[in-house]
């Protein structure tokens, strides 16, 4: 599954927990919508989605994680590694919306700094 | 090559193969036996396969020609020079030298298909340039060709020869050492070296030692083996003038040790051989070297092994021998010259004696002047404070009066004798007189811890004694009681008995032996043996006394019970009508001086009555005081005298050179000797109890003193006790009266020839130390030992070049200061410290202080201040050809000064300790070869989505880490899986070997065959040909994609399987043992059975070291297995089989290789749920839906609980495919999930060979991944062996205290 595809229909299909990302732009603020599951074989479309988002240069990127279904430690490596790189080039990161199974794991992780509440 | 232009199968094994792959490929095979490459069989070329990959040293002879492969390993340990000229060619070519001996054997294997065995085989190898002694242990085992006939022969080999021949010499000087312990004079030496070194005609194919003549000039022979003296080679003389054609054994004495070149024969016909065909061609000629300068008084001549490089292993074990013998030899030249020189001093001693007495009052005269001016130079002392001299004086004070009491006995007792003495009878109140004389011994008597009681009451009547006689005899009597009693009291008492004055004195002292009594009151007797405060005494002290109770017309008798004590008894008759009238006083006379009762006290207080009085001042005597000062490298001297005054005098003379300790008799120093055993004791050979000669026994009976130096000083020349002493192994005696110089002299010589002779002996114990060590820690242990025992140092260290040449790895025995030895482990060789110096060099670090330090090596001077060091020796540590490969150092805490005999010791040590670890790490490298090679083979080949597999193996042996049993997991074409779990006789390396072939051929058989029976015989008839595979046993399954199990088994206790939950063994398609030809017997039977198996069946395969235990029936075992996996199903198989391992151990541990294979079909059940698929991300996703769909329907979990275990088991299965797997898509990632009712267990295993990744596992352990399945699991193991890596988790099913808010 791919970023463009996804980018492309904005709608999915099957399964509940096939990955998808969307990306809505609105001036200096960038939304990266995200659902279904983040493990090893999506975390790349998953890395792209959010660099392409923080690409932009905009003033903040929130992430919802609403709609995860599943996030293994690859994309939590993800999350981490992309505010830190989004941080040094001023722009502000906050993951909004985390879904139950998304606290879980970044509470595990000790990386819930990132849910910025 | 191929004409069509492909590779072929052989072209590309060998262009994978390394060196020798491209120098094989290089061989014009075209005209070869052989042909080109493209006509190989199929079966040559996957043995070259197995040969080029292997590390073992391998060859293998093939097809009629015998055509010669070999790989690196071979090439670099045992073909030399031969490589690459022997690649392609006939192996009897290329063994031509060893055809006789290889021949027979390789054509057994090849004609009867036998496989060979040989340790330690002795072959003659000309690679190096010459015919060369060698040892290789090697085994030959046929290879099948592509048609199933015997095609070629397989060896595979390992070198022994420096350790065959090692051994071989280090048994040599054993023997010797040993032998010529016992050989006192030089003919029994002369003897042992015949009988030992003839006992060596590898090593010393002739010897010959020659004792110099100077007088003539003459060499004589003295001593050979390997010829007749007086054969050519053998001449009983030589001139040592240079003029003889023959040896040139003068020479010695000016140029040392000599090498000789025999090549012509030296000129002589028939030259000895020894064990060999050949003459030597060189012979090496050492000197042995004899007294205190060091020459040479003779030589040994060495005609040295032909058959082997003269090496500084081979000129250092002939300088070794040649050590042992000249140090023998001295020794017995020196005790033969101390006895000729004792028998001399005898006679002298008797002519002396006699003129002795003759002109004894001539002493009088001398003494007294000594006395006056003595007195007169103490007061001179005292008051100008001179405290020396004082102290000096009083000893000369002191013995000057105890000259002078002794003087006076016996010119008293010769004028007894003569008559010439006049009486003068007083009439005395004998009862007050005689307690006043008594009463002087008071001190004494508490001096020594004895009670003196003194019981006279008065008695009216007086009586007639000379006053100066009765003196004496009460001086005498008291003198005696007090030197003989150790412990109680001295009564004395007097009393007027049927008109006869009674004097008792009783003592609770040692007691008379009944048969001296009757000679007591002899002149001159001593009771022999006594044991008493001192040994001083004349022996006229008794017989003086009864002397002058017969002049006062009484008796004197003695009664004595040995160990109770003494009862004197002087009666003299009251009155005067006994006495000579003319004789009688009418009054007492004058008192005179009291110089007799202070002879008699200061010579008391000299015995070791004033060493109890200066135990409690701290004095010297006693317990046995160190003195001295400490760690300056100055030897160890004790001294033991009896008399505290000669004690003090020689501790004095020698403490200005010596640490000096004393002990006042046998017994306390037998006990400093335990203690810290001295360079040297200097002892005196009459002492009460233990004597000087008993001593020496004893020392000798300890173990580690033979060779301890003793001098025993002694007042007697040429009496018995002196030559008893000798005897009994005393270096040497001092004769009193003595000078210091002769003292110092005496004991300087003895320390250095003890030194250099216990420098040996340590040298040959540390070399048989050395030979047990089986790590650089065991060698660095020894050697710390040795060199503080021998050299007192501190702490040692080794270093050791790695084979890259750089770098060195650096061990430390603990006590460095700074944690020195925890922050350097290594180091470059071009560092600038003192340890690596020598690695460059070779040449040995001498630093005796700091100041040495600075000039030589100034940037370490802050590490040794740190590390607390002030002194520091270094030697190289080098192979057989001198390149030095390392260094051994020793450090001490203050400096030091170091001997000759130190470095030489130091050297001699890096000698033998370089050869130990050069032994070890050949060792080393074998042991490392045998791991990885058991490693390979136990890795397991698992691609199969059919079900999870675990295995486990568990050698009996653990140091070994191999062993006979196996297990084996095969993919099969059409996702099939094969499996098989065998058990070859005995343990180790041997077992291991066969254990290895049986598994590749059953493997081999396997891809050919879906039957296993078909498998099996094929394994069968393979065994019947390999040595050592013979009643082997094995069981081989076969699963189809569907389920459907076959299986066969030879011999081998029956699998277990559980199927839909119920255990049973699978008995039926079995056979015999493999490799048995009689054994079989055509039942009829089928010997192959089938089972359907459905999801999550198990089945369990296992060796019979599992089952079995000592004394106990197998059904017993094979019900126990039965409990004991029916217990436990339920488990993920990885934890079965641990469970299995623990569960089925005896108590003491399993005593057999165990080897435990288990399998469990893919599927979910309601209990189970096994999933097993091909590692691609893609396949992640389905695997969950597949957990979570099971976990639902389990209804044991709730749904955030049902989050987490997939959050787990995720992280674990992205692990194993991403690290594990390595994203391989033809690698299988297993994941196996059960509940319990109380628990949740989880398995994830992969097959990847990852087992050097250290990075992987540290990532795994520093990882989110971790931190997440820690946080969700109760436990989580991560278990690394050969078969893969297995993630094991546990979760408790009730409701976890402290779960975080949802």
């Amino acid at each position: 599954m791919s970023l463009d595809r996804d980018a492309r229909n904005g709608t999915i299909d099957g399964d509940d927990d096939a990955f998808v990302l969307s990306i809505v732009e609105d001036g200096q603020h960038v939304l990266v919508t995200a659902r279904g599951d983040v493990d090893v074989e999506s975390v790349q479309a998953f890395h792209d989605g959010l660099r392409t988002a923080v690409a932009r240069r905009p003033a903040a990127v929130r992430i919802d994680l609403a709609q995860i279904t599943f996030l293994g430690s690859e994309g939590i490596r993800t999350l981490v590694l992309l505010y830190e790189s989004a941080a040094a080039q001023g722009t502000r990161i906050t993951v909004s919306d985390a879904s139950p199974i998304v606290r879980r794991v970044l509470t595990l992780t000790e990386s819930d700094w990132l849910l910025g509440d | 090559m191929g004409e069509s232009g492909q590779t072929t199968a052989a072209e590309r094994v060998l262009s994978r193969g390394g060196v020798v792959g491209a120098d094989l490929l290089a061989v014009d095979w075209e005209a070869s036996a052989l042909g080109p490459l493209t006509t190989w069989p199929t079966t040559l070329v996957s043995v070259l396969q197995t040969l080029l990959s292997s590390r073992f040293a391998m060859w293998l002879a093939w097809g009629d020609d015998l055509t010669f492969f070999c790989n690196d390993a071979y090439r670099t340990d045992t073909l030399a020079t031969k490589y690459p000229w022997a690649l392609g060619r006939s192996a009897r070519d290329v063994w031509n030298e060893i055809w006789d001996d290889i021949g027979p054997r390789i054509e057994s294997v090849l004609g009867a298909g036998e496989a060979t065995w040989d340790e330690s085989l002795m072959l003659f190898l000309e690679r190096s340039g010459y015919r060369e002694e060698t040892y290789h242990t090697f085994s030959y085992s046929p290879v099948e060709g592509d048609d199933g006939s015997i095609s070629g022969m397989l060896c595979v080999v390992a070198e022994e020869t420096e350790r065959v021949i090692g051994q071989r010499r280090m048994l040599t000087l054993r023997d010797l050492a040993s032998g010529l312990a016992g050989a006192r004079t030089e003919g029994e030496i002369l003897a042992c070296v015949e009988t030992t070194l003839s006992e060596n005609p590898q090593d010393l194919p002739f010897t010959l030692a020659y004792h110099f003549d100077d007088a003539a000039p003459l060499a004589h022979l003295v001593a050979a083996t390997g010829t007749r003296r007086g054969d050519p080679a053998a001449p009983d003389t030589i001139a040592m003038d240079g003029s003889a054609a023959i040896w040139p054994v003068g020479r010695v004495r000016t140029e040392g040790e000599l090498i000789l070149d025999l090549t012509n024969g030296a000129g002589i016909r028939g030259l000895p051989t020894g064990s060999w065909d050949r003459a030597p061609t060189r012979a090496m000629l050492v000197p042995l070297l004899t007294g205190p300068d060091r020459t040479a008084n003779g030589c040994l001549l060495v005609g040295l092994n032909p058959y082997r490089p003269l090496n500084e292993a081979m000129a250092g074990f002939i300088r070794l021998v040649a050590g042992q013998v000249s140090a023998s030899l001295e020794s017995a030249r020196s005790l033969e010259f101390q006895r000729q020189r004792a028998e001399a001093l005898a006679q002298l001693d008797r002519a002396k004696s006699q003129f002795f007495s003759n002109v004894s009052h001539e002493f009088r005269t001398p003494l007294t002047l000594i006395s006056g001016p003595l007195a007169e130079a103490q007061r001179h002392a005292r008051t100008t404070g001179i405290d020396d001299l004082a102290a000096n004086l009083e000893i000369v004070e002191r013995n000057a009066l105890r000259l002078g009491k002794l003087v006076n006995s016996l010119l008293d007792f010769s004028r007894l004798q003569a008559g010439q003495t006049r009486a003068a009878y007083a009439p005395l109140d004998l009862a007050a007189f005689t307690a006043e004389l008594a009463s002087m011994f008071d001190r004494a008597a508490e001096s020594a811890g004895l009670e003196l009681t003194i019981d006279t009451p008065y008695e009216e009547e007086w009586v007639y004694v000379d006053p100066e006689m009765w003196e004496k005899i009460i001086f005498n009597l008291l003198s005696n009681a007090l030197k003989f009693t150790f412990a109680g009291q001295i009564r004395l008492s007097y009393r007027h008995e049927d008109g006869r004055a009674v004097l008792r004195v009783r003592d609770t002292g040692i007691g008379i032996p009944p048969s001296e009594l009757p000679r007591l009151f002899e002149r001159f007797h001593r009771v022999e043996q006594a044991r008493g405060r001192s040994n001083e005494g004349s022996g006229i002290g008794l017989a003086l006394v009864a002397e002058l109770v017969a002049l006062h017309g009484g008796d004197i008798s003695a009664e004595s019970e040995l160990e109770v004590g003494s009862t004197f008894t002087v009666r003299v008759p009251l009155g005067s009508a006994h006495l000579p009238a003319g004789q009688l006083q009418r009054t007492r006379p004058e008192p005179g001086g009291d110089a007799d009762a202070t002879a008699f006290l200061t010579e008391i207080m000299m015995w070791d009555v004033a060493d109890d009085a200066d135990r409690r001042q701290g004095g010297d005597a006693g317990a046995p005081a160190e003195q001295g000062p400490d760690r300056q490298g100055r030897s160890d001297v004790l001294v033991v005298d009896d008399n505290a005054d000669m004690r003090a005098y020689m501790t004095r003379l020698l403490a200005s050179t010596y640490r000096v300790r004393s002990a006042a008799n046998g017994t306390q120093a037998l006990a400093a000797i335990t203690a810290r055993p001295p360079d040297l004791v200097l002892s005196d050979a009459m002492m009460p109890d233990v004597g000087g000669v008993e001593l020496v026994r004893r020392i000798r009976a300890q173990p580690g003193l033979e060779d301890l130096p003793v001098i025993l000083v002694t007042a007697q020349a040429g009496s018995e006790a002196t030559a008893e002493g000798l005897d009994v192994g005393a270096d040497d005696y001092l004769l009193k009266p003595f000078s210091a110089d002769e003292l110092m002299s005496r004991v300087s010589a003895r320390i250095t020839a003890g030194l250099e002779r216990r420098h040996r002996h340590a040298i040959a114990e540390l070399g048989a130390r050395l030979a047990e060590a089986t790590t650089i820690d065991d060698v660095l242990h020894t050697v710390h030992g040795f060199t503080r025992t021998i050299l007192a140092a501190d702490v040692a260290s080794l270093a050791v070049l790695e084979p890259d040449g750089h770098l060195v790895r650096l061990k430390h025995f603990p006590g460095y200061g700074g944690g020195i030895d925890l922050r350097f482990q290594t180091g470059l060789i071009t560092s600038p410290a003192p340890i690596f110096a020598p690695i460059r060099t070779g040449v040995p670090v001498i630093l005796e202080d700091m100041d040495a330090a600075a000039t030589q090596f100034p940037a370490s001077i802050p590490g040794f201040h740190e590390a607390g060091v002030s002194a520091i020796l270094v030697a190289a540590l080098c192979d057989a050809s001198g390149t030095p490969f390392g260094s051994v150092a020793s450090a001490w805490k203050s400096a030091r000064r170091f001997s000759d005999a130190d470095i030489s010791l130091y050297t001699s040590m890096a000698a033998a300790v370089s050869a130990a670890i050069e032994r070890i790490r050949v060792a080393d490298r074998e042991h490392r070869i045998l791991q990885e090679f058991q490693a390979r083979l136990l890795e397991i080949d698992y691609r199969s989505t059919a079900g999870v597999v675990a295995a486990r193996y568990r050698p009996a042996e653990d140091a070994l880490l191999v062993g006979g049993d196996w297990y084996d997991v095969l993919t099969l074409p059409d996702g099939a899986l094969g499996m098989s779990v065998g058990d070859v006789v005995g343990k180790g390396i041997p077992a291991a070997a066969v254990m290895g072939q049986l598994r590749s051929a059953l493997g081999a058989a396997a891809t050919s065959t879906r039957s296993p029976a078909a498998a099996i015989e094929a394994l069968d008839s393979y065994a019947r040909r390999v040595s050592g595979a013979s009643c082997a046993t094995a069981v081989y399954l076969y699963v189809e994609p569907g389920g459907s199990l076959h299986w066969s088994a030879a011999g081998h206790p029956p699998p277990l399987a559980i199927h839909a939950g119920e255990p049973r063994y699978l008995e039926d398609g079995r056979r015999g043992l493999l490799g048995v030809a009689t054994h079989r017997v055509a039942t009829g039977a089928p010997e192959e059975a089938c089972l359907q198996l459905a999801a999550g069946d198990l089945v369990v395969t296992y060796t019979d070291g599992l089952i079995e235990r000592r004394g106990e029936d197998l059904s017993i075992g094979l019900e126990r297995l039965r409990g004991v996996a029916e217990e436990y199903q339920h488990l993920p198989v990885g934890s079965l089989c641990d469970e299995l391992l623990q569960r089925m151990s005896p108590p003491g541990g399993f005593s057999d290789d165990v080897a435990i294979l288990a399998f469990r079909v893919s599927g979910a059940t309601r209990a189970n749920f096994v999933d097993a698929y091909h590692a691609v991300p893609a396949n992640l996703r389905d695997a969950r839906h597949r957990l979570r769909h099971w976990l639902e329907s389990s209804g044991e979990l709730s749904d955030t609980a049902i989050d987490d275990v997939l959050l787990a088991v995720g992280e674990a299965s992205s692990n194993a495919l991403e690290h594990g797997s390595r994203s391989d898509p033809d690698r299988v990632v297993g994941v196996e999930v059960s509940i319990d009712g109380e628990n949740l267990f989880a398995e994830v295993t992969d097959t990847g060979a990852w087992q050097h990744d250290a990075a992987r596992s540290a990532q795994l352990g520093r990882g989110r991944g971790l931190m997440i399945m820690r946080g969700i699991m109760d436990d989580v193991r991560i278990t690394n062996n050969q078969a893969g890596t297995t993630l094991t988790m546990t979760r408790h099913l009730t409701p976890r205290p402290a779960s975080e808010p949802r």
